[in-house]
């Protein structure tokens, strides 16, 4: 084969690749301008009609609002306990450490939907199921292992020079911490808020077995408007929540790059 | 050295019996080591690497604990002083500046923490900046700066506090050899000009002959000497310093009468050495204290042996030249443009008898 045609054929594979993974999430943009009440490719006349629908949904607005406050705190918290876990688990010397690594990591082993059943029956004894703060306590645990990863990641990279320059020239234990540590750890754990923000905005299957009438997710709005009508709201909801959750993703690219925040 | 030795009159910082053994080893990393230095002088820590040089200057420094001795530093005893309130500047072998700061930041670091209000803080930091040359990049980021640049905004950082004591872990290691001459002189015009005490490790012992008042040699944990750079050249305390520092000659020598030793095989050599001794000890000699002569000029026959040129080779400047002298290999200087002798060449070699040096030992 000549080397231009292996090119061309090489170019055909990865556009291929690329219309195969974009190929939903096009066709669900295309059908959030359709004019129909109902779902169908392609669209025939265009209008930003559904766009208008889902502003003026109060449910869909709620949700929004709810998965957002929930995402917000549960991300702040999962940052902080990740971040202070880290520090033991980076520079900590006792005995069970590898034990306590694994005990972080291990909402992210199990599948949600065991998860979901075993938060479903600690909760509801403390009272905590269809509230707020049983689902922020959930995410909180889901997301954990993703904060303490990215901030072990930038906490293992700190030159142990740095903390001892600080402290030869005059900072106290604190002072370190404050000037030095935490600020050349301030872009992982950016980026550790940011991946956590993102699964607690997009968790559906917790959601579905620990919230109620009080604490409806925008997942879960989705889910229970779908159950019973199938419009074009639907579509342009979706198309609202990817341009929401790119602005995280561009914040942590910039911050610590996506590969290493979620890769190795 | 079992007993405490009290600080001499002029010690600015005063150093008795250091200590530390890290957990696992089977011989101290520091062992029992002393020194007094007087006020804005600077010593080296001359050793290989290994030799606990920079495990002695982080006990100063504070940043390991010793398990035995102590430090004083101009009167006051260092032990329960926690180490930030030591009032210290290090440059460290890896410079360790904060990457998340600026330059001028990080020259400010040390006032920052002290609490020193800003306005008169940016002056001092103009002041250090314009003292090490980095005027204009006091906005720049670390990462932007190359490696020359990192070490001077280290030594700025390290002496904008005005530190009682400076210390500087094998700060021009990272350097090419060029700039590290130039280096050298600067921080030595640095050190003097700002009078400040300074302690320096190093490996490179030209760095320290050229750049300290005194060198501390140090081997396996124990400080061999200390002492000028002409004391560690000239006299040597034993045979692994007279080894460590230059090249040397070293023959075993036993005692003949006062002012003469007998080497085997070669004969009387005459030597500085008065007092008797007992068994074989070694005879030093500096290559560039030999001097070589060619042709059948056989005066003074009593002192000069008689050998071959075994091999010439050309260092810059001058010529080092082996010559096999019954059964040692002894290594001398030719100035270049003299004479030169052949491979194989006959000649004497004879030295004067003060430039001969008794050690410890045998060779």
């Amino acid at each position: 084969m000549n080397p231009l045609a292996r090119t061309l054929v090489w170019r055909g594979l990865i556009t291929a690749l690329y219309v195969f993974l974009l190929a939903p999430i096009i066709v669900v943009a295309c059908v959030s301008f359709d004019t129909r009440p109902y779902l169908d490719f392609p669209p025939r006349s265009l209008s930003l009609g559904s766009y208008a629908g889902v502003v003026r949904n109060h449910v869909f607005f709620e949700a929004m609002l709810t998965s957002m406050l929930i995402g917000a705190i549960a991300a702040t918290c999962s940052v902080v306990l990740g971040t202070m876990a880290s520090f033991g688990l980076v520079r900590g010397r006792f005995r069970g450490r590898a034990v306590f690594a694994w005990f972080f990591l291990s909402p992210m082993l199990a599948p949600h939907i065991v998860l979901a059943v075993g938060l479903m029956m600690t909760l509801q004894p403390l009272g905590l199921l269809n509230t707020l703060s049983g689902l922020v306590l959930a995410h909180i645990g889901i997301t954990l292992p993703y904060t303490v990863r990215i901030v072990s990641m930038g906490l293992s990279r700190i030159d142990p020079a740095w903390e001892e320059a600080a402290r030869v020239h005059g900072a106290s234990g604190g002072k370190v911490l404050w000037h030095v540590t935490l600020p050349v750890l301030r872009p992982n754990m950016l980026a550790a808020g940011m991946i956590a923000f993102l699964i607690s905005f997009d968790e559906a299957v917790i959601a579905l077995f620990i919230a109620g009438r009080h604490a409806t997710t925008l997942p879960l709005a989705i889910y229970e408007y779908i159950q019973f009508r199938t419009d074009p709201q639907v579509a342009a909801l979706s198309v609202i929540v990817i341009v929401v959750s790119l602005l995280p993703i561009i914040v942590i690219e910039r911050s610590i790059s996506l590969r290493r925040a979620v890769g190795s | 050295m079992a007993e405490t030795i009290p600080p001499a009159a002029d010690a600015f910082l005063h150093v008795r019996d250091l200590t530390k053994q890290y957990p696992g080893s089977p011989r101290p990393a520091v062992d029992r080591a002393s020194f007094d230095l007087g006020k804005g002088r600077m010593l080296a820590l001359l050793g290989s690497s290994g030799c606990g040089k920079t495990t002695l200057l982080r006990m100063i420094a504070g940043l390991v604990p010793p398990q035995g001795g102590h430090v004083m530093l101009g009167g006051r005893d260092m032990g329960h002083v926690p180490l930030h309130q030591r009032q210290m500047g290090m440059v460290f072998q890896s410079y360790a500046l904060f990457p998340h700061m600026d330059v001028a930041r990080n020259v400010g670091f040390g006032l920052e923490m002290k609490g020193m209000p800003a306005s008169q803080r940016n002056a001092a930091v103009r002041r250090m900046l314009e003292l090490t040359h980095l005027e204009n990049l006091a906005d720049r980021r670390i990462s932007a700066l190359s490696g020359g640049q990192q070490q001077r905004v280290a030594l700025a950082r390290a002496l904008a506090t005005e530190p009682a004591l400076l210390l500087l872990d094998e700060p021009l290691a990272n350097l090419d050899v060029k700039l590290r001459e130039a280096m050298r002189a600067e921080i030595r015009a640095l050190q003097k000009r700002m009078d400040v005490t300074c302690l320096f490790v190093t490996h490179d012992q030209d760095e320290a002959l050229s750049t300290a008042d005194e060198i501390a040699v140090m081997s396996e944990g124990v400080i061999q000497q200390i002492g000028t750079p002409q004391d560690i050249y000239e006299r040597p305390a034993n045979r692994f310093v007279a080894g460590f520092i230059g090249r040397a000659n070293f023959l075993p020598a036993l005692w003949q009468r006062p002012g003469w030793a007998e080497v085997p095989e070669l004969g009387l050599l005459a030597i500085a050495e008065h007092e008797r001794w007992q068994g074989t000890r070694t005879l030093m000699v500096r290559p560039h204290a030999i001097r070589v002569r060619m042709g059948g000029d056989m005066t003074d026959a009593l002192r000069a042996c008689t050998g071959h040129v075994v091999d010439l080779s050309y260092t810059g400047g001058r010529y080092g030249c082996q010559v096999r002298v019954g059964p040692y290999l002894m290594e001398t200087e030719l100035e270049a443009g003299t004479r030169l002798p052949i491979r194989g060449q006959e000649v004497q070699l004879d030295w004067p008898a003060h430039r001969t040096r008794v050690l410890d030992g045998t060779p």
